[in-house]
């Protein structure tokens, strides 16, 4: 009897191993796709965190990481639209599964995060003068539009406009250098 | 698709800001054991729906107790309806009397025991009274391969985090960039006036180089252990990890295992705070730290010899330096290196005081200047927490805290012959004890000698000692606070204003000393008897033409020894 609760011991400190290693590999990549879908940085830590945990408690087994990857895609997007739904939201799931496919298709392009990263800072390096300023202030304070505008001594729209111009300079550069399939403005 | 680029791009761009993703292991593994707090917005707000998380209160198996007591107590009911048996017999309970179930039944002499005791499960199961049927959002199964989705992804799985390979495999020179911080140059010794007080047995020191190992041997003593830290150690090839005891000399080969940061003692003046797991070694005399779960923090500023942490393939060497090492969850062999102080280098690559960078078996990666929010970390705030660690890094945030000096390229910078050189309000007060210690790193731009100082907010309580600082180096002085008070320990400090215009630095420490004279002659009632509130910090030279430069300066308490 003992023997036999000793070995379950082990198998579960083995399980709750190889799940520790699931998590440390795959909790970044959830966290950013429940960004990607629309979630802020603290909405996001919560779902990754219940991802898991319902990972956790689903008995999963790990197969590959491109199938867990999947899965807990899966499972992260299904908090979320249980969380919108809580909060008397109603999604279209066919937005949903478009933004999915969207993710699915970059991230299936080939390119590592950091890779991508990589190429994102050597196409900022042009970017200078208050394009630099108003970037630092958005993404590295979280200053809004307004609060941009004001240390910037310009106006509000002209932050909004200067801003979506520089990101869309920084999609086409990238998209030149990733390689990325030529897109149409939305 | 382009819109979406575009949010890919904007989460990129927080990340290139310095807003990576958080790392949430910790988080999610403590969470594994207990219930989601209901506190949590997105727990609440799902909550209602049913189908967030099945409770770890086993719902079913309470039922069917509650169940069968119900129907024990109906089968009870009907056998002593109208009788005048005392008591219930425990084998009543056979299989036909709990056949009939009776609607209402009377209600039983005594109730059955339940097995379970009344429902008491975690505060946010309680609203549930039962587990609701999954929402409409089809749970994903357990299992992964059937998945109804459309992403069944091909094996070479572009996954973004976790991809490892990378066709540019150069090491990258520290950008520069608008940085807020200046990188600081290599540093210079350290000046360490601490007493280590009954604190753990120093590490023997280690000859300069090794003869081939031929068994273990010692690398490390615990200094200390966090609350609940749960230390314990593997050997090579064992399968278990044993709980340290005592004063354990942790040896190389071994690995170990801490749920909450543990203080290492590695000889020669070098630290190591960890969490997780971390394997030991030695090489050339000099400790190998591998970087197996989380991270480790090691503080070789001022100490002989040097670190290496390591992780896969992927090694660093730390001398002379502070730096936080944390496993990258998304490379293999990755790490991400935070330079607090001192200097990293890899081959050509450098990583400066300040500065972060990730680093796999292809040298620095995305190094960016950092400066305070490195100290942000979860490990070095456990190991800033542990120490009541104050400090002020001058990055030009002060306001008015800063009464003397200038700030400039995130340093203070102060000339000699005045008053004060530099001097500021520490950015919270801060009691002084036993184990209270003052560490400042700074250069002088001409050999010279000078006063560091510590004040209480009554303005009676001062703490300082006497350096003597080589030009043109980083150096790293400390002492410990309440074996430095004025009075005590023959200097007054300069606290006045000079009342000549050119009193000399000699002439100066003269009177200082003759004012220390004269306070003791007014009785020790003016002194401080320590564990008064410091609230400043000064340097002060008399030496003109010298300039002096402060990176940073920290009040912590030592940790106790065990």
């Amino acid at each position: 009897m003992a023997h036999s609760r000793q070995v379950m011991t082990v198998a579960a400190l083995d399980k709750r191993v190889d799940f520790e290693a699931l998590v440390h590999t795959h909790q970044a990549g959830v966290w950013r796709y429940l960004r990607f879908l629309g979630c802020s940085r603290s909405e996001a830590e919560d779902l990754t965190q219940e991802t898991f945990l319902a990972v956790w408690k689903s008995g999963f087994e790990q197969y590959s990481d491109a199938a867990t990857a999947a899965y807990l895609r899966t499972t992260a997007r299904s908090r979320f639209l249980m969380m919108l739904r809580a909060r008397g939201r109603r999604p279209k799931e066919s937005d949903l599964a478009e933004i999915d496919a969207d993710w699915l298709a970059m991230t299936q392009e080939g390119e590592a995060w950091d890779e991508r990263m990589d190429v994102l800072q050597k196409c900022m390096q042009p970017v200078t003068g208050k394009a630099r300023e108003a970037l630092d202030l958005c993404y590295r304070l979280g200053l809004t539009q307004a609060e941009i505008a004001d240390r910037l001594e310009m106006k509000p729209e002209g932050v909004k406009t200067l801003l979506r111009r520089v990101i869309e300079k920084l999609r086409q550069c990238m998209e030149a250098k990733l390689k990325w399939p030529a897109q149409e403005n939305a | 698709m382009a819109r979406s680029r575009e949010r890919l791009i904007e989460l990129m761009l927080e990340e290139a800001h310095g807003n990576p993703p958080p790392d949430l292991s910790r988080r999610i593994m403590r969470s594994l054991d207990q219930p989601v707090p209901a506190s949590s917005p997105v727990a609440e707000a799902v909550q209602p729906r049913g189908a967030v998380l099945r409770p770890a209160f086993p719902w079913h198996w309470f039922a069917a107790a509650a169940a069968a007591a119900v129907l024990l107590g109906a089968g009870l009911a009907l056998v002593f309806s109208g009788k005048d048996t005392p008591a219930p017999q425990p084998e009543i309970a056979t299989p036909g009397t709990n056949v009939p179930v009776q609607p209402a039944p009377a209600p039983a002499p005594k109730p059955a025991p339940r097995p379970e005791p009344a429902p008491q499960p975690e505060p946010r199961v309680q609203p549930r009274p039962q587990p609701e049927p999954e929402t409409p959002q089809p749970e994903p199964r357990p299992v992964p391969q059937p998945q109804p989705e459309p992403e069944p992804e091909p094996q070479p799985a572009p996954r973004p985090p976790e991809e490892v390979e990378r066709p540019a495999p150069e090491p990258e020179a520290p950008k520069p960039g608008p940085t807020p911080e200046e990188p600081k140059p290599a540093p210079g010794p350290v000046v360490d006036d601490t007493p280590k007080g009954p604190a753990p047995q120093p590490v023997p020191e280690r000859p300069p180089t090794e003869a081939p190992r031929t068994g273990p041997v010692r690398v490390a003593l615990v200094m200390y252990q966090s609350a609940n830290a749960r230390l314990s150690y593997k050997e090579a090839g064992a399968a278990r990890f044993t709980e340290v005891k005592g004063d354990l000399e942790l040896m190389s080969g071994w690995t170990l295992s801490a749920r909450h940061p543990v203080l290492l003692d590695l000889g020669q003046g070098k630290r190591a705070w960890f969490e997780g797991e971390l394997g030991l070694d030695v090489v050339e005399g000099n400790p190998v730290l591998e970087v197996i779960k989380e991270g480790v923090f090691v503080d070789a500023l001022g100490a002989k010899g040097a670190i290496t942490i390591r992780r896969e393939g992927t090694s660093i060497e730390v001398s002379d330096a502070a730096v936080l090492a944390e496993r990258m969850s998304t490379v293999k062999d990755g790490l991400e290196i935070s330079c607090l102080d001192g200097e990293v280098v890899w081959g050509e690559s450098r990583l400066n005081a300040g500065q972060g960078a990730t680093i796999s078996g292809r040298g620095f990666k995305r190094t960016k200047a950092e400066g305070a929010r490195l100290r942000e970390k979860t490990l070095f705030k456990d190991w800033a927490r542990a120490q009541n660690l104050v400090r002020e890094d001058f990055d030009g945030r002060m306001g008015e805290r800063l009464y003397a000096g200038e700030i400039e390229n995130g340093v203070v910078i102060g000339p000699g012959g005045r008053e004060v050189s530099v001097g500021c309000y520490l950015p919270q007060p801060r009691e002084a004890g036993e184990r209270t210690y003052v560490r400042v790193r700074m250069r002088v731009t001409a050999h010279t000698g000078l006063y560091v100082q510590v004040i209480g907010d009554d303005g009676k309580a001062r703490y300082g000692k006497e350096f003597l600082v080589p030009a043109g180096q980083w150096v790293t002085l400390k002492f410990p606070v309440l074996a430095n008070r004025e009075g005590d320990n023959g200097m007054r400090g300069v606290q006045k204003p000079p009342e000549k215009p050119e009193p000399g630095a000699k002439d100066a420490r003269e009177k200082d000393a003759k004012d220390a004279r004269e306070k003791d002659a007014r009785g020790n009632a003016e002194k401080s008897e320590g564990n008064g509130l410091l609230v400043k910090f000064q340097v002060l030279t008399k030496v003109k033409g010298t300039q002096i430069e402060i990176d940073w300066v920290e009040i912590g308490d030592e940790l106790p020894g065990k």
